[in-house]
């Protein structure tokens, strides 16, 4: 079964070009823009791989980090942000709030696959 | 007193008066002396007459005294003779005692004695009278034989004098006391008046003497004297005057001779007055010597005749011893005047005559004389009264004509004077009367001010300070109304007790007097005892000698303006105090721009005491100088102040100064410029601090200006960074599914490139907006040279670079962040290579690193100096601005330096730019050196 992967992020573009590159891996590719919406769709289904920005407006992601992981089905799920948000402290920050990893903006797609395949356990 | 009232008199009266006395003095004088002469004459001759009438009868009975005196001693001598005819002695013939009864012929005393017998002869003498009384026969006197016996006593053993019982005195005796007896009993022989038995006698008495000469009795021989009166009659019938008389009395006042009252004692008589005049005349009588004549007069009337009014009686009297008679004659004084008073009266009579002749003739001279006076008169009273065509008639050519003369003369002159006169008087009344009209003007004048000063006090006072006026100006004053001082009442009351002590009124007037006027402060008195400081001014009116006659007061109440003057003097000491402790310069100048006022703060702040400046002009101290006091007053008089105005000014020390001050003009109550003023700050330290504060604000600035672009930066990287990562990614995955030889891979990768500078870019912009807070940790400073020397060694080799280290060993450590400081050294390293890439010449860089000492502060220098083409003077302040650069587009970016300035600043540095256009640029960072260095 495909790994199903829940990208949040405001940006269009990111939400595009992050299905454009994870799409033809062969990944179900979910993208919201917005914490509000994301969590609707975890409601509804479950996805494998939950990758975050954390600049967003009205829920950033870390917030929306903690309510997922407060949520029972996706508590150990994988969390990835990727952000422009590059300091130590938001790296610290990221993992508090649960996730298992912390990526800069912009990142190269190779790396980017590397990682999602690792996370995915593939 | 007399002289003047004599004047008075009129000319008649003058004359009659004169007259009067001319010919009444002398009658009068003359009438008097003659008539006292008269009347002296006739007194004295009267006198005379009564005292030749006494010493007449006195030489008479004087005479007839001698007379039967020197019969009676003649007879003594017949006596003896017939005693002694049959004897030449008398025999005593003791055995024979004959008793007697002696009676001593005074006092009638009886002694009973025994006498020897005597004889003459045979004839015994004791008891027989033969003799006796043949001696009487024969001489007509009495005899007698006295016998001493004891006791000094006389005894008449023979006698024909005879007793009053008409008996023979025999057996009497003379008492020793008698004169007689003593005359005898010495040896001498007595004459004279004597007491013989009962009587008084004509006597001679011879003592008898024995052989040895003791007296052993005395023989007498003597007459009766008043036998011897044979003038009684005559002199009874002696006249004196009318009713004057003579009248003999004897010692005792028994009246031997009288008209009247013969043998009557007058010695108690006493005249009308109650005078013994009779004890007195005898008196006197007695105790003159013989021939005195005395005088008496005494009041005397005689009732019994009725008369009531004494009249004076002069008697004159004379004593004759020999008989003790006082022989007196006297009479009434009148009579003897009488004829004295008819010759008066006469006299009288004659002066009173010649007196009212006299009266008349002056009386009628004085009329003539004064007539043509009294016409005189007359025309001059009427020419006196307006009428001078009056003229006098003149009679004869005496004085009094001539006189009348001249004075027509006169009157005809003064005629013409006067109407002369007339019109100069007109004209002057005219004059006098419009001079009055301005007087009265004038004095309404004053009299108006008088009353409208009622703020002055205005008061007129007498020369001893009596009021005399008093104005409303006083009366509100001093609270005295007009009526209770006028005339009342001295200046003094208004005046302090003390001052009066002080004697400040004599002082005034004093003042006054000598120098016009006299003005003081002092304090007054008010009716209510109130007192108020006042000022007086007092001036002195005069006559027209310039004898000061009083004094004018003018006294003004100062209570308001001393209490004005000590808010004044109060507010000029707090405004003077204010300008003394304003920490702030305040300076005054006058129109010119010489200095008038500087307060303490200004002397500081210029550094010169008042007295020094004042008077010089601003321009010394402007460092602009007179430019600058122009410029200062042009700007005050287009816009009357000139506010925080900005100047420099030089000190005394000649430092410069930096001032802010505030400058205004000064004007007047007419609004017209009388000067300037200004309030000086010393700005100097402000100054500097401000710069330091600009310095500092433009750093701020700057790091804010940083930060705000590098939070710019920030958004900007940031919100490229999805679109470059959507970008990048698609890409890939586009560029990943392409066959090998898509003819436009190569416009693809082209696009690839892009998005790859693109990451650089943003990885620039991140990196400069990054604020990351440098790790600092204490370092050697060639660590990151030595770093950055490493990384960009190679590439300068290949540039051509040479590079000369000059490494400082025991440089002190730095606190720095290594990596930082890498950065930093690297970028300009970089900047180096860039400058000397298209340099002529040598291409080498230097750094240095070494100690510097800034000011006693260590500091760690390293030197960067290229040999490049050097930055412009221009570009010198802009290099550290961000984004400045003049490197060509894309070959960077303009954020190095200013990246390195915000890293060295971090560090506490300072960044040194030297450059020279085509030699090169040294760049130099200086850090503080934390640790001394190992020397």
């Amino acid at each position: 079964m495909a790994k199903r992967i829940l990208v949040v992020d405001d940006d269009e573009m990111v939400l595009m070009a992050l299905g454009e590159l994870l799409k033809p891996e062969g990944y179900e590719v979910q993208t919201v823009s917005s914490g509000t919406e994301a969590l609707e769709k975890l409601n509804q289904k479950g996805y494998d791989l939950l990758m975050l920005d954390v600049i967003m407006p009205e829920m950033d992601g870390f917030e929306l980090c903690k309510k997922i992981r407060g949520l029972d089905n996706f508590k150990d799920t994988p969390i990835v942000f990727l952000t422009a948000k590059s300091r130590e402290e938001d790296r610290l920050r990221g993992l508090e709030a649960g996730a298992n990893l912390f990526l800069s903006k912009p990142i190269s797609p190779d790396k980017l696959l590397e990682i999602v395949s690792d996370a995915l356990g593939r | 007193m007399i002289i003047p009232a004599f004047r008075n008199l009129r000319i008649r009266a003058k004359l009659v008066s004169v007259t009067l006395f001319l010919v009444l003095v002398p009658l009068l004088c003359v009438s008097y002396l003659s008539l006292d002469r008269f009347s002296k004459a006739l007194r004295s001759a009267s006198e005379e007459d009564l005292e030749h009438l006494v010493r007449n009868i006195y030489s008479m009975c004087k005479v007839q005294q001698e007379m039967v005196q020197n019969k009676v001693v003649s007879d003594l001598n017949v006596a003896r003779e017939v005693l002694y005819r049959n004897a030449p002695e008398i025999t005593v013939s003791p055995e024979t005692r004959i008793p007697f009864d002696a009676v001593n012929q005074i006092t009638k005393e009886t002694v009973k004695v025994t006498v020897p017998l005597w004889k003459v002869g045979d004839v015994p003498l004791t008891g027989n009278t033969t003799i006796v009384d043949e001696v009487q026969t024969l001489v007509g006197g009495t005899c007698t034989i006295f016998q001493r016996i004891e006791g000094d006593r006389l005894l008449r053993i023979s006698t024909n004098v005879l007793g009053k019982d008409g008996r023979r005195g025999i057996g009497t005796y003379i008492p020793p006391e008698s004169p007689v007896v003593q005359a005898i009993v010495a040896g001498q022989t007595y004459k004279g008046r004597a007491y013989v038995v009962d009587d008084w006698y004509i006597t001679a008495y011879e003592p008898i003497k024995r052989k040895d000469g003791t007296v052993i009795g005395a023989l007498y021989v003597g007459v009766r004297e008043r036998s011897a009166y044979t003038l009684t009659d005559e002199i009874k019938g002696i006249k004196v005057g009318e009713t004057g008389y003579v009248y003999i009395m004897d010692s005792k006042g028994m009246l031997k001779i009288h008209p009247a009252r013969e043998g009557t004692s007058i010695i108690d008589s006493r005249d009308s007055s109650g005078f013994a005049y009779i004890n007195a005349m005898i008196d006197d009588a007695l105790s003159h010597d013989q021939g005195y004549v005395g005088t008496i007069r005494y009041p005397w009337v005689n009732p019994e005749l009725g008369e009531t009014r004494p009249r004076q009686k002069i008697h004159k009297y004379i004593y004759f011893k020999p008989w003790d008679w006082i022989i007196a004659a006297g009479t009434y004084e009148e009579e003897i005047y009488r004829s004295l008073y008819s010759a008066e009266r006469f006299i009288l009579i004659i002066v009173f005559v010649a007196l009212g002749l006299g009266f008349f003739l002056t009386i009628t001279l004085s009329k003539v004389l004064t007539k043509p006076i009294q016409e005189l008169i007359e025309v001059t009273g009427r020419m006196v009264g307006g009428d001078l065509s009056q003229r006098v008639t003149v009679h004869g050519a005496d004085e009094i004509g001539v006189l009348g003369t001249a004075f027509n003369r006169m009157i005809g002159q003064v005629q013409n004077y006067t109407s002369n006169l007339e019109k100069m008087v007109a004209g002057r009344t005219q004059e006098l009367k419009e001079s009055r009209e301005k007087y009265r003007d004038i004095s309404r004048f004053l009299n108006s001010i008088l009353d409208s000063a009622t703020e002055y006090a205005i008061v007129a006072l007498d020369f001893y300070g009596m009021i005399i006026e008093f104005n409303k100006g006083a009366e509100k004053l001093f609270g005295w109304s007009k009526e209770e001082v006028l005339n009342k009442e001295n200046i003094a009351i208004t005046i302090l007790d003390e001052d009066k002590e002080r004697g400040i009124q004599e002082w005034m007037s004093k003042r006054t007097r000598t120098e016009g006027v006299c003005e003081l402060e002092m304090t007054r008195l008010r009716k209510t005892g109130e007192n108020f400081p006042a000022l007086t001014t007092v001036t002195a009116m005069m006559d027209p000698s310039g004898k000061t006659t009083g004094f004018v007061e003018i006294i003004r109440d100062l209570t308001l303006r001393k209490s004005l003057e000590r808010e004044l003097r109060e507010t000029k000491e707090f405004l003077e105090n204010i300008m003394e402790s304003s920490v702030d310069g305040i300076l005054t100048t006058d129109l010119k721009g010489k200095l008038t006022y500087t307060n303490r703060a200004m002397e500081e702040m210029l550094q010169y005491s008042r007295a020094e400046v004042l008077g010089t002009h601003i321009s010394r101290f402007y460092v602009r100088g007179i430019q600058q006091a122009r410029d200062v007053m042009a700007l005050l008089r287009a816009g009357e102040r000139a506010e925080n105005y900005e100047m420099e000014v030089r000190r005394k020390d000649g430092e410069t100064r930096a001032i802010l001050t505030s400058l205004f003009l000064l004007r007047d109550e007419d609004e017209e410029v009388i000067g300037t003023a200004g309030i000086f700050k010393d700005i100097t330290e402000q100054k500097v601090l401000e710069a330091k504060l600009k310095a500092a604000q433009a750093q701020l600035v700057e790091a804010s200006k940083m930060r705000a672009l590098g939070e710019l930066v920030a958004g900007v990287a940031h919100e490229l960074n999805n679109p470059l990562m959507a970008s990048q990614t698609v890409l890939h995955v586009i560029m990943k599914n392409l066959p090998e030889d898509f003819p436009e891979r190569e416009r693809l990768e082209l696009i690839s490139k892009c998005n790859d500078r693109i990451e650089k870019i943003v990885d620039h912009l991140r990196e400069f907006s990054r604020q990351t807070r440098p790790e600092f940790s204490l370092i050697d400073v060639n660590q990151p040279i030595e770093n950055a020397l490493m990384i960009t060694g190679q590439q300068l080799l290949n540039h051509g670079i040479s590079i000369v280290r000059n490494l400082s060993e025991s440089l002190p450590k730095i606190e720095g962040d290594v990596n930082q400081l890498e950065q930093v050294f690297l970028n300009l390293i970089s900047n180096a290579r860039d400058a000397m890439e298209d340099a002529a010449g040598q291409k080498e860089l230097t750094i240095t690193s070494s100690l510097r000492e800034d000011k006693g502060a260590p500091r760690v220098i390293v030197s960067l100096k290229d040999t490049g083409v050097g930055i412009p003077p221009e570009n010198l302040d802009r290099v550290l601005e961000p984004f400045f650069s003049t490197k060509p587009v894309g070959k960077g970016t303009g954020l190095g330096l200013s990246l390195c300035y915000g890293i060295i600043e971090a560090h506490g540095g300072k960044l040194e730019i030297q450059s020279r256009l085509g030699e090169g640029t040294e760049i130099r960072v200086v850090f503080p050196a934390k640790e001394s260095g190992k020397e």
